[in-house]
């Protein structure tokens, strides 16, 4: 008898099912091992596939954030405006306010409010020419979100980024 | 909710990837597995939990869970081959004193280990002794000695 026919005693064996195993065993490791391979790329959080930046097409305002993110676990946008020397508004759409919870604002805007075109932010101009608004927030939903991060009097700039659950 | 499927997700991806890891991964622990596994642990409580760390939630993750085990068991007498396919199947490693080699690598498992297996259940000490050695499929390694020999002796 061959090594790989079933017996069946002392037991009934299924050695074409123990085969499918055996290969199932392997494609999961390379399933495995892709996933890992992919999250060092950053196709999870964190990392060259993930960091991304987003800017008008004549450079002037462009934002700094993660493709891909983790409901829960805080991430930073980074917005940054050119040649900006006077009070500023700045408005997050809607889904970005349905999405996040913002927990951290550099600076602090000098006056906000909210309505149904997304949070709206004011800041006071600063002694450099540039405006650089440091976010950090936490996702709360998952799924796609697409936004549009608009300066007053430019451009608005299209966001996507992708909550994983 | 949100907490019965994500108990229902992480209890089916824990059952594919320790499947999938092989039998023979959890059943004989060393110490490095023992961590391993509190590690496992510790990771998935969290996306358990979520950021809700309630009674309500706690009992929910903890009812669903234990519900969907007793489920699966309950399946799996009505229909075998559930059981096969969730489990896996006992499979003869050792024949007539003679290692299946070809079987002993699929399955990751080295004679050395079928023998350590062989001397701390029945004392034996050598292949020659063993008429049957099955890798079962909770993992561990059953050794069925030659006759009454042994027992007399």
């Amino acid at each position: 008898m061959d090594e790989f026919d079933s017996r069946s005693h002392p037991i009934q064996e299924d050695m074409p099912f123990q085969r499918r195993t055996w290969i199932a065993e392997r494609i999961g490791w390379v399933i495995m091992g892709a996933l890992l391979l992919a999250a060092l790329a950053g196709l999870f959080f964190h990392g060259p596939l993930s960091h991304t930046i987003a800017r008008t097409s004549d450079n002037a305002i462009a934002v700094e954030y993660e493709r891909f993110v983790h409901k829960t676990a805080r991430t930073d946008f980074r917005i940054r405006a050119d040649g900006i020397s006077r009070e500023i508004l700045v408005r997050l759409g809607p889904s970005f306010v349905a999405s996040l919870d913002i927990e951290v604002m550099m600076p602090k805007p000098v006056r906000s409010s909210a309505g149904n075109q997304g949070l709206e932010l004011v800041f006071a101009p600063s002694n450099a020419a540039d405006l650089l608004i440091h976010i950090g927030a936490r996702p709360k939903r998952s799924g796609l979100m697409r936004t549009q991060i608009a300066i007053e009097g430019r451009d608005p700039l299209n966001i996507a980024q992708l909550i994983y659950p | 909710m949100d907490t019965v499927i994500r108990s229902l997700v992480i209890y089916f991806v824990l059952w594919a990837v320790l499947r999938v890891s092989g039998r023979r991964t959890l059943a004989k622990m060393t110490n490095f597995d023992l961590v391993l596994l509190l590690i496992v642990g510790g990771v998935t409580q969290r996306a358990l939990l979520g950021q809700d760390y309630s009674v309500t939630n706690a009992l929910l993750v903890v009812g669903t869970l234990v519900l969907t085990d007793v489920i699966l068991s309950l399946l799996q007498r009505e229909f075998p081959p559930l059981s096969k396919l969730l489990n896996g199947e006992p499979m003869i490693v050792v024949e007539e004193g003679q290692p299946l080699l070809g079987r002993l690598n699929r399955a990751r498992l080295t004679v050395e280990q079928v023998l350590a297996s062989a001397r701390r259940s029945h004392g034996l000490e050598s292949m020659e002794e063993i008429k049957y050695a099955i890798l079962e499929a909770s993992g561990e390694i059953s050794i069925i000695p030659y006759g009454n020999q042994k027992s007399a002796a």
